[in-house]
Formats: C-alpha cells, sequence, structure tokens
C-alpha cells in the first residue's frame, strides 16, 4: 500500500495521537506498527528509579495467587529507568539485573518523542557461558551502540547471539551495533523487517530526528529456529506464538521463571493492534498462562510479578472480541462502535480511549463485512 | 495559440536588489521582534540597472527593513521563490488584510506587481500603470495609455507586467509599442512602436463560410494579430520583449451564456505573421536587434517523426516533403508567439524564453515541416539576439502547445556533477529540464496532469485529449525553490476536444481542411498544484483545486506557497507537504502570480486579481496585499475544543474572552460560523443561493471520531430527523481539497446517512439540510488528523484487484436497531475504488448516482457522492417504517458503468 504522503509531519511531542499517527500509516500498508506502547502503570517516576508500577503488580500478584495472607512475595528487584539526556543524544541506557541472570534495560515508559530519544523499550541480555545473548536491539543504531556500552559496564564477554522478538522496528533498529552473524529472528519476522524497514525508517525519522541518524534498516539474517534456541548453560523455552504480529517470540526460563514476553502482554494499558489477530492472540496468552511465571518483562511497561499482566491483556482482547462482534451483528455503524460504553475496568488504563479508537478503526471492518451479502 | 488568450504574459523589471544565485549570497538576518528577515543582495549584474537602497552587504534589514520584488520573475533566474522568512508555515493563519486597492479598470489582471524601493508598479488591462506606496496602497501616479485606435487587440487587453530600471518604468503594448515612463511621475519618456505595419491579418467568421453556419452566429473574440503580452526585461542598457498574437486562432465565445472560452479555429491563408523576440535602447527606444522565431531559412526542419524525448508523432511526413514546395513562404505567417518574459543568465548573458505554436493554421497541411522554432524553448545571446540554441517540445505542432510557463534558471546535478539548468513547465504536461548551455534534455518530469490520448490526431467526429490547448500548464509561472530542489508548478485538467473540419470549394476557393478545438463540455477541470522534485523528474506532493489554474506560484524561504484561484482565493499551503494552510478571499479571481516583499520590517504578500475571462473566471478591478496580524490572537482551529467521543456537537471556544474576535472582514468570512472557519463566508457562497436563508442549527447530528485514525476512511453520521421533512442532506469538507463529499436526497428514508470518506487534514465538516420552505440547516463537527487520506491510491486501487470487483453490491437489512418496532436499517457496500484523482496517474473514477427503490420500483432515496467518499463505500440508510421489500439499486458511476442489484 501507499506510503501516506504525510502521516508525521506534526511533531510528535506536541500531538496528542503519536499513536495515531502510526495507526494511520499501518492502515494504508505501509506498516510501522511498533509504536505502540505507551506507558502501563500510573504512578510518575520522578522521584525514583525505581518502577513503583512493577511493585504495585507484585501486591497485585502475590494477591491473585491465593498467597495473600502467608508467604511475603520476594523483594522486587530495582529496575533502572534510562536518565536520558537529548543535548547529547545520549539515551543514558542503565542494565537492572533480574534473578537468573537476566538483565533487563528499561526504556521510558511513554509515547515516542524526541525528549525520550524515541527508546520505549525493554531490552533484555543474560550472559552465558563464554557469550551474551541480547534480546531485541532498540530503535536507533545509536541505541545499539550504547546498549552494548551498556552491556559492556556488566560483562566483558561477546555477544554471541541477538534475538529480535518481532519486527516492529524498536526490536531490530539497533541491529548495526552488533555483529550481521549474530543477528537472529524467525524467518517470518525477518520478511516482516525486509518488507518494512523502510518505511519504518521513513516514520522514525520524521518522529525522533537526530537520535536516528546513521540508522538504516538492518534486517536480521539469520533464521531463529525456536526449539534450537537455547543458552550454553541453560535450558530455555523458547516459543513463536502469533496475534500480537504474525510472529511474536516469546522466551522463558523455567528454571528462574522469568518471561520475556515480548508484543504480547500489555499491563494496564490498552494494547495496540497494528498487526493483530485476536483469536491467535487470545489463544497466544492462555497458552501463557500456563506456564509458571515469576517475573514477567513485556517489551513495553514494567516489569513484574506473576501472570496478572497476561490475564488483564487477555481480558481486554476477549471484550473487544465479543463487542465488535455484537455490534456487526446488530448493524451499528463505526460511530456508534465508538461511542459504546467501556467497562469500568478498562476505563482507567492508559491509552484510553484514543487507543481504543483506533483499535475499533482498525478492526471493526472486517467485523462488519462478515455481516454483509 | 495566439490567443493569448489561453496564453501567457509578463513584464520585466530591473532592480538588483532580490537574490542571485549566481553570485555568492550576501546574507542578512535581523530580528524584529519575534520574527525574522533574511534578505539577500547581490551586486548589479547587468540586469536591471538600478542599485537599490536595500541590499548593502553584511547590514540589517536596512532601517527602514525593505525588500524588493525588483524582477519579473522575483529575481533574474526566474524563481519566483522568496528569502523573506517572517511569515511561515506557523504563522500564516494570521494574515490580515494589509490593504486592497481598487484600480477603476476591471479586469482581466495577468501582471505581476513590481517592488522597488518601497513603491509598488502594476501594470493594468489596457496599460494603464499605477504606482502604489507599497506599505499603504495610496496612488502615488498613474498612466493612463491611449490605444491606438486602427489596431484591434488580437488577445484581449491583459498586460503581465512592467520592468523598473535607470529611472524608468518599462511596458508592452497590447496595441504593439514599447513605452518608458519616468519611474517618479509617469509620465512618458518615449514610445515605440515594435510591430509596425507587420500586423498581418485577421481572420474573419466568414472565412468559414457556408459549412460553419452555426460559428457565424458567434461572437469573434479574437484572431491572429500582435501586441505586446509579457513583462520586458532590462539587459546592459536595453529592455527586450517579445510579441505575441502572431499564431493562429479565430476564437469564438462559447454559445452558453457565462462559459469560458468557446472555440479556436485555424485556418489556412495568410493570417498572422512570425513572432521575435527585440531589444531596444533603454535610453532611446531604439532598437538594437531583433531575433524572428520562424526563421526564413530552415523553418521545415528535418522533418522528424518523434518529441526530441522520443514520443511519436502523427505525422505524413512524405506527404510534407512533397507539399513543401507548393508552401515554401509559410515561414511568413509560421506564428511562434513569443510569450513569456525571458530569464536570463548573467554569467553567460544567455538569454531563455518559449515560442508558441506553429502557424498559418492548427491543422498542419498549410505548413509542412517542423516549424522551427515554434513551441520550443530558445536560448539567444542576449547581447547580440543571436541564436543559441532550441529545443521543439512538439515538432509540427497540432494542438497549440505553445511554451507558455517562464523558464527558471537553477542548478541540478548530473552524475555527480553540478550542471546550469533551465526548466519549463509544458502545456504538455511535463516539467523540462535542459543543459543551460547546449539545450540538452536532462530530465522530464512525470506528467503533473492526468493523460489522454497524447497527439491524436484532429477526427470529424473530434478527438478528446489532455491536457491540451490549455495544458498542463499554462501561461502560469511556476516557482522553485532552491534549497528544496523543487519547482511548483500551477497546472490544470481540462479536457479539449479537436475536430477535423472540410471548407468546400467556394468563390474560386479550393476546398480546404481545417481543425478547430473546443473546450469539453460537461466534464470535470480543475486545477492541480504540483510539487515536483528537479532533482528526479517525482512529484512529491499535488494539491488539487476545485478550479483549473491559472496565474502563477511564489514560494518563500519559510516553506509556504502561494497560488491563486478562480474562486477569488489566494491560497498558502505547505511546500513540503502541499497542505493547505491559509486562503485569502479577493472580490475576482486571483489570476496573477502573487509576490512577496517587505517594507519597514513588515513582509507583505501581495496580488492582482481581475479574473480571467477567457477561463470564466470572475472579472475585477483588485490589487491586494496581506500582512502578518500585528497582534496575533489564537487561530480559530485552536480555540475550538471538542470533547472527544462524545456527540459532535458543540463545541466550546475557548482562547480566553475577547480574544478569539478577528477583524471585521474575518468576522465576515467566518459568517457566523460556531467553529470559526475563515472558509466558511467562502462555501456559503459556493454551496448556497445568494438569497438563501442559512443558518446553523444543533439538532443535525453529525458524529464524527475526535481523530482521524485511518484518513481514508473516516465514519461520519449525519441525522437531521429533528428537523422534520428534509429535501436534502449535503455534506462539506472545509479542508479537503475536494470540499463537496456527497449529496443526498432521503425522499423515504429517514434524513440520515452513514458512510466513509477521505480527509485531507484536520477540519469542520458540515451537514446542511434543505427544508421544504427552501431554508438551509446546517450541523457541523471538527476532525482532527494527521492527513493525507486524499492523496494516495486506496488499497485496491495500489494492488490493482479493484477491476475484478467493481460495482459489485453486498448489503443486509438489520431490524431492531434503537429498540424501536420497526425501525430498519440498510446497509449496502458498492465495490468502488473511488479515486479522487489527486493521485499522480490516476483519474477520478467514483461512483456519482445511486437509487434506492423499493419492490414497486418507488425511489426511496438518492445518493450523488463525489470524489471524496472513500473506497468500497459503505451506506446506511435508516427507515422509520418497513418499506415494501425487496429492495433494489441503480447507479453509475462518471465512467458510465452502471451498478445494479435487486432483492435488498
Amino acid at each position: 500500500m501507499p506510503v501516506c504522503t504525510h502521516p508525521f509531519t506534526r511533531t510528535h511531542s506536541t500531538s496528542a495521537h503519536p499513536v495515531g499517527h502510526v495507526r494511520h500509516t499501518m492502515q494504508l500498508g505501509v506498516a510501522l506498527a511498533l509504536l505502540l506502547y505507551a506507558p502501563v502503570h500510573a504512578e510518575p517516576t520522578t522521584s525514583t528509579d525505581a518502577m513503583p508500577g512493577a511493585a504495585q503488580r507484585m501486591q497485585l500478584a502475590a494477591n491473585a495467587s491465593g498467597n495473600a495472607g502467608g508467604t511475603s512475595a520476594p523483594p522486587m528487584p530495582q529496575v533502572l529507568m534510562p536518565a536520558v539526556k537529548p543535548a547529547n543524544l545520549d539515551y543514558g541506557l542503565r542494565a537492572s539485573a533480574l534473578p537468573g541472570g537476566w538483565h533487563v534495560i528499561a526504556g521510558a515508559n511513554d509515547d515516542f518523542s524526541v525528549a525520550n530519544g524515541c527508546n520505549i523499550i525493554n531490552t533484555v541480555f543474560v550472559a552465558d557461558g563464554n557469550g551474551v545473548v541480547v534480546i531485541n536491539t532498540g530503535v536507533s543504531r545509536l541505541y545499539g551502540e550504547q546498549q552494548v556500552a551498556a552491556i559492556r559496564r556488566v560483562t566483558s564477554l561477546p555477544v554471541r547471539e541477538v534475538w529480535a522478538l518481532n519486527l516492529h522496528p524498536d526490536y531490530f533498529f539497533g541491529n548495526q551495533a552488533f555483529p550481521g552473524a549474530t543477528l537472529k529472528a524467525t524467518e517470518n519476522t525477518i520478511a516482516g523487517m525486509k518488507r518494512e524497514g523502510s518505511a519504518y525508517a521513513d516514520n522514525l525519522y520524521r518522529l525522533c530526528g537526530d537520535w536516528m541518524k546513521g540508522t538504516e534498516s538492518t534486517p536480521s539474517s539469520i533464521p531463529l529456529v525456536p526449539e534450537q534456541t537455547q543458552l550454553q548453560t541453560r535450558r530455555l523455552e523458547v516459543f513463536e506464538l502469533k496475534g500480537h504480529t504474525d510472529s511474536d517470540l516469546v522466551v522463558f526460563d523455567r528454571v528462574h521463571g522469568v518471561l520475556v514476553a515480548g508484543g504480547l502482554v500489555f499491563d494496564r494499558r490498552v494494547p495496540t493492534m497494528p498487526h493483530a489477530r485476536l483469536k491467535d492472540w487470545i489463544a497466544s496468552l492462555r497458552q501463557l498462562q500456563q506456564l509458571p511465571v515469576k517475573v514477567l518483562v513485556p517489551s513495553h511497561g514494567p516489569v513484574s510479578f506473576g501472570t496478572q499482566a497476561i490475564q488483564d491483556t487477555l481480558d481486554y482482547l476477549q471484550w473487544f472480541d465479543d463487542i465488535m462482534q455484537a455490534s456487526a451483528r446488530r448493524g451499528l455503524e463505526l460511530n456508534e462502535v465508538l461511542r459504546l460504553p467501556i467497562p469500568e475496568r478498562f476505563r482507567t488504563w492508559a491509552a484510553m480511549p484514543d487507543e481504543y479508537a483506533r483499535n475499533v478503526t482498525s478492526l471493526y471492518p472486517a467485523y462488519e463485512a462478515q455481516w454483509l451479502k | 495559440m495566439k490567443s493569448s488568450t489561453i496564453q501567457s504574459c509578463t513584464h520585466a523589471l530591473v532592480s538588483n536588489a532580490n537574490v542571485s544565485p549566481w553570485q555568492p549570497l550576501r546574507l542578512s538576518i535581523v530580528a524584529l521582534g519575534c520574527s525574522l528577515i533574511v534578505q539577500a543582495s547581490a551586486a548589479d549584474n547587468g540586469i536591471g540597472g538600478v542599485r537599490l537602497a536595500a541590499g548593502t552587504p553584511q547590514t540589517a534589514l536596512s532601517a527602514n527593513g525593505k525588500a524588493d520584488w525588483a524582477l519579473y520573475g522575483g529575481n533574474a533566474l526566474h524563481q519566483r521563490y522568496s528569502p523573506l522568512a517572517q511569515i511561515t508555515p506557523e504563522n500564516v493563519q494570521t494574515l490580515e488584510v494589509a490593504w486592497e486597492v481598487n484600480t477603476g479598470v476591471t479586469g482581466p489582471y495577468q501582471a505581476t506587481p513590481i517592488v522597488v524601493d518601497g513603491v509598488m508598479y502594476v501594470s493594468l488591462p489596457y496599460n494603464h500603470v499605477v504606482a502604489l506606496d507599497a506599505a499603504s496602497g495610496r496612488e502615488i501616479w498613474r498612466y493612463r495609455h491611449t490605444l491606438k485606435p486602427d489596431r484591434k487587440l488580437c488577445c484581449g487587453p491583459a498586460n503581465r507586467g512592467v520592468a523598473v530600471s535607470n529611472g524608468r518604468v518599462f511596458m508592452g503594448t497590447v496595441d504593439g509599442r514599447l513605452i518608458a515612463l519616468s519611474q517618479t511621475s509617469g509620465e512618458k519618456v518615449w514610445d515605440t512602436d515594435v510591430i509596425g505595419d507587420a500586423f498581418g491579418i485577421g481572420e474573419n467568421v466568414e472565412d468559414l463560410g457556408a459549412g460553419a453556419r452555426a460559428a457565424e452566429k458567434r461572437i469573434v473574440t479574437g484572431s491572429s494579430g500582435a501586441g505586446l503580452n509579457m513583462a520586458p526585461m532590462v539587459w546592459k542598457g536595453k529592455v527586450i520583449i517579445g510579441v505575441t498574437g502572431v499564431g493562429y486562432g479565430l476564437h469564438l465565445d462559447s454559445p452558453e451564456p457565462e462559459a469560458p472560452l468557446g472555440a479556436v479555429i485555424g485556418m489556412a491563408g495568410r493570417y498572422g505573421e512570425r513572432g521575435f523576440m527585440a531589444a531596444f535602447d533603454v535610453q532611446t527606444g531604439k532598437r538594437a536587434w531583433k531575433f524572428d522565431t520562424v526563421p526564413s531559412r530552415g523553418w521545415e526542419g528535418s522533418f522528424v517523426q518523434q518529441t526530441p524525448d522520443g514520443l511519436k508523432l502523427p505525422r505524413n511526413i512524405e506527404a510534407e516533403k512533397a507539399a513543401l514546395p507548393k508552401y515554401r513562404d509559410a515561414w511568413k505567417f509560421g506564428g511562434g508567439s513569443a510569450w513569456s518574459t525571458p530569464a536570463i543568465d548573467p554569467e553567460t548573458g544567455t538569454l531563455f524564453f518559449g515560442t508558441g505554436n506553429p502557424s498559418p493554421q492548427m491543422e498542419g497541411s498549410s505548413r509542412p515541416g517542423d516549424n522551427l522554432y515554434t513551441t520550443s524553448l530558445v536560448a539567444l545571446d542576449a547581447n547580440t539576439g543571436t541564436y543559441r540554441w532550441h529545443y521543439q517540445q512538439v515538432p509540427h505542432d497540432m494542438w497549440g502547445y505553445d511554451v507558455a510557463s517562464p523558464p527558471v534558471l537553477f542548478d541540478t546535478v548530473v552524475n555527480g556533477k553540478t550542471v546550469k539548468a533551465v526548466g519549463q513547465a509544458g502545456k504538455t504536461g511535463w516539467f523540462y529540464v535542459h543543459d543551460r548551455r547546449t539545450g540538452q534534455l536532462i530530465r522530464k518530469s512525470e506528467s503533473f496532469v492526468p493523460r489522454n490520448n497524447d497527439f491524436a490526431l484532429p477526427t470529424p467526429e473530434g478527438t478528446v485529449v489532455w491536457p491540451g490547448v490549455v495544458g498542463g500548464s499554462n501561461w502560469s509561472p511556476s516557482a522553485y525553490d532552491p534549497v528544496r530542489r523543487t519547482s511548483f508548478v500551477a497546472g490544470l485538467h481540462w479536457p479539449v476536444k479537436y475536430t477535423l473540419h472540410a471548407l468546400p470549394a467556394r468563390d474560386g476557393r479550393p476546398a480546404l481542411n481545417y481543425s478547430s478545438m473546443e473546450p469539453l463540455e460537461g466534464v470535470e477541470r480543475y486545477g492541480l498544484l504540483s510539487a515536483i522534485d528537479v532533482e528526479t523528474g517525482k512529484i512529491t506532493w499535488q494539491q488539487r483545486t476545485p478550479n483549473p489554474l491559472i496565474g502563477g506560484v511564489l514560494s518563500t524561504a519559510s516553506g509556504l506557497v502561494f497560488t491563486g484561484e478562480g474562486n477569488g482565493e489566494l491560497l498558502a499551503v505547505h511546500a513540503d507537504s502541499g497542505r493547505r494552510l491559509w486562503a485569502g478571499q479577493a472580490p475576482a479571481g486571483v489570476n496573477a502570480p502573487p509576490i512577496t516583499y517587505a517594507v519597514g520590517g513588515q513582509q507583505y504578500i501581495a496580488v492582482a486579481a481581475g479574473g480571467n475571462k477567457l477561463f470564466g473566471y470572475k472579472l475585477g478591478q483588485t490589487i491586494k496585499a496581506w500582512k502578518l496580524r500585528s497582534d496575533p490572537v489564537p487561530t480559530a482551529a485552536k480555540t475550538v475544543d471538542f470533547a472527544g467521543a462524545s456527540p459532535s456537537r458543540p463545541v466550546t471556544v475557548s482562547g480566553g474572552a475577547g480574544s478569539s474576535v478577528g477583524s471585521a472582514e474575518e468576522e465576515a468570512m467566518m459568517a457566523g460560523d460556531p467553529l470559526r472557519s475563515q472558509m466558511w463566508g467562502y462555501m456559503r457562497k459556493e454551496s448556497f443561493p445568494a438569497d438563501a436563508d442559512v443558518a446553523f442549527d444543533e439538532r443535525i447530528v453529525v458524529q464524527v471520531p475526535k481523530f482521524a485514525d485511518d484518513a481514508m476512511n473516516v465514519p461520519v453520521t449525519v441525522d437531521a430527523s429533528a428537523l422534520g421533512e428534509v429535501r436534502k442532506i449535503v455534506v462539506l469538507v472545509d479542508r479537503n481539497p475536494i470540499r463537496k463529499v456527497l449529496e443526498f436526497m432521503p425522499d423515504k428514508v429517514k434524513p440520515a446517512l452513514s458512510f466513509r470518506f477521505k480527509l485531507e487534514q484536520a477540519s469542520p465538516i458540515r451537514a446542511a439540510a434543505l427544508l421544504p420552505d427552501g431554508r438551509w440547516r446546517v450541523g457541523y463537527a471538527f476532525i482532527d488528523a494527521s492527513g493525507g487520506g486524499c492523496t494516495v491510491p486506496g488499497a485496491t486501487r495500489k494492488d490493482g484487484s479493484w477491476s475484478k470487483t467493481l460495482n459489485q453490491v453486498s448489503s443486509r437489512v438489520f431490524e431492531g436497531l434503537d429498540n424501536q418496532k420497526g425501525s430498519l436499517r440498510l446497509r449496502l457496500r458498492v465495490q468502488h475504488p473511488m479515486d479522487t484523482g489527486l493521485v499522480a496517474g490516476i483519474p477520478a473514477f467514483y461512483i456519482q448516482q445511486l437509487k434506492l427503490k423499493d419492490a414497486n420500483g418507488v425511489e426511496l432515496a438518492r445518493l450523488f457522492p463525489f470524489e471524496p467518499v472513500s473506497e468500497n463505500p459503505l451506506f446506511s440508510f435508516d427507515f422509520a417504517t418497513p418499506p415494501a421489500a425487496p429492495l433494489s439499486i441503480e447507479g453509475r458511476d462518471n465512467n458510465g458503468n452502471t451498478i445494479r442489484a435487486k432483492g435488498l
């Protein structure tokens, strides 16, 4: 599909609808998905580097698992937020240790903006034997370079493999900082990166300005086969699921209960659906619910304990599917669907109602088409 | 064509104070309050001759803050690009009228005003000239021209401007003279007859004979002749100007009242002349040199079978060669008018200009050969008039493809090297880029207008071609932005029918073929403002306008592009996107080039607005200037804040009490609009009869999303049921390139409708309901957008699948909505690409009519969609009581394909 003439002409920072632009672009098929994620937790993080949202989630997880009265929950690791310095094009990346040698480099809980360097993704790494495995490389070449430096501050081991969990650009636009022979993704994702990379670049350059300089879409080149993907020192379970995109990788370390959930899980934030297929997504989340998750690292939003974030995402997707089906069956117009009441439990989520409007605009036409003959 | 009408004219200029890119720019920047003006100056390179006040290197914008528009093309390169940057895309919406002058002389107006040292010099129709205080519009002097009584006008009264240099104001006149006036008093200094007796013979309707009785009743509006329309150029002590009107062309008015140009007819014979460019001493008016655009030897050329860029021409070369001996003197009335003010390369002293079509007739049999140097871009030695090179866009032209838009000089990159180039926007619909030294074609742009039947011969039944004689781009000067390396071209889509006629032998004269051309009636015409990347020839964006564009373009360093429209708008769009940012309103068609200048630290935008008769645009007599509001208040668009998903009703006008009250004129333009859109005053005039009772009415529900997440499919739900019986609903979008979205006659259904449309940018949307008593009531809403919905192809157009499903209908009847017994909704989809015509290379293609009928064939509703309705449109009709089922739908699109479905 055609490239929209100017989806991002407004500066992101002044726009109330940054993701809307993306959505719009997507509608045109240009694809772009990425952006989604905006912050998930309601509390500001101004006074501390720790993630209060994560702490709260820990509490929720404890309640949900029925342990409220008994064992106390394990201490939540401190997750450092980036100390970004836009004037220096310094992302201020800081690695935070998670159980089992896992590290997360947290991104801002925010929408894309020049102020945050368009860094809104959590990337992950783990030192393993004689090398390091990196998951996702961020939004730009600069991010990738600074990501390498942040890893160096933790370990001097060489980067052995780099895994991109899906085709969205902030999962792989830092690839230039890593040797080509390390860059892995599923075949489906590699094809998507190749297909949509230049459109992503166009849009991100417009949105993020100087932060993007020197960045060229560099798709991963080595096919990643989930069942053959392991650490050297420890067994991992790597699943290729789908629904958020056509290929959503999930990495689970059963020993330590760490789930790197990629784009499948949103936490108190309306999920974004540029490439979504709801039925697949729901099935994928049900699968994830079976895992004994202790620490959940989504691509966007706070690190949390337990599976509550999975359940919440599932709840929203199921409600959304139901309401779309029912509306199409009744013959409702899109404007009428946009004005349907939203259940109390979703009303406080971040990006409501704008992201909901984008979800409806994007997905309702397929539902209503089923009711025309 | 000769006639000018459909052609070009200009003026010249003089002085140096503008940017001269061939010299290092000396930029001076000064902060004026919160605004910046960048001014550039250059030494006198021979162009002009007057050193102006502005332009002392390294000084701030002079104490009086002046920047001139001293030359026809803004600078000698004719780029019509100004370094002034006080008016920006961010503040352009706060432009207000600085002054408006009624000249007392009714249009057409085609002149580029010249501003030198704070004084504006403008030529009026019939060659009157006024000098105005550029800051206030106050008249300083006026020259009243007396036409020679024995010379009839070949090409209408318009003039394209003056040149100011050496203390003189120079102007060519429609009666064939070159005149020098005192710059300070307007008194005539000298007056030279440029064409002398070389007026040629004009055609007459009687010459058409008995075979054209219908034509005889029509009024002749022009014929072959000679006059001067262009603005002169001054170069090293000489005034240079060319002659126009020498091409064929008996112009007849249209049989329809108030319609634009009727037919143009070319006949064989000794009509007309050949064109020339000539130079005259600035002090005495004595002629220094003359270049004939058709040489007496070699005019037949080499009988090429294709254009220089390789397009095949339908020429019978053998027959032409055989006819050559019979027409040995065809060069004597060979045409080749010089329409456009030349651009002069000061480094090499080379002059570039375009020539008009060949003569004596449009049908080519009496002028065999290539007809050099007609329909060409020609380069001469500016000092001597000696030929350097030519590039003939259309050899042996038979369609009137004059090279009308003035050439523009700029640098381009070829194989990594910078090449001095000259570009020209053709009537042919392509922008040509040539090497300035040799004329070699470096590249040709994508077509900036839709195309049909390129170079097809006239036939007795008529051959329809677009672009045709009108263009493409006509005489409108293009603008070139040297930073963006982009040319902005005022183009138009205007289908033309070329018909071949046979004149029987009579009165001893032999039978003869001739051809005529006329605008095709009953088809859509529109304007296209295009941004063309001259380095690639690709079109960066196009902005469609309701009227075919004629007048010219201005670009500024701040990223603004201005152009006028026949409907009286002066439009500002963003140089990077084409997005409409502002529109000023004039009382007549804005069909002359806009300019910008600064006086007293204040940047002005000015234009002559006098319409264009040939194009059917309202004539007038206004010169108007705008400047930024001195005490900017929040713009209307920003003061409107709609609650999100709540029904789009009203509207909080925020922004501070009182601060949102604009000038009386702005208030008038808003015409009481609760959304305070300055488009509304114009839309009201455009959309409703002048005496209609039109009022806003909140009872009409207009639902849209807060933000257009999918600009190609923006849902709108209109419900006017609260008004009772409604005859018609018209949906309008203020800021779409095509404002009218749809008309709906809810004959037997509820006056309510839902559908989706394409939105180009954030805009108010209106639903106007016509009541049985003739009153109009208007509902409204505002929708925010990032834009672009009208100017990208739809999904099925992109993947080509539209042709497999074209006009297929799917539908379903839904019951029980609103929980009201008996209420029904019909949702109906028609597969159709609904092309807007705003995507390069894809003409407008859309459903024009749908009629919904019941089982007895009674019409329940009629729908008239326009281009902005979304691809594969889905409509919802509501019924208060069940109709006689089954229903059926009938309709057609603008290509005549039928739509039909039964058993709904």
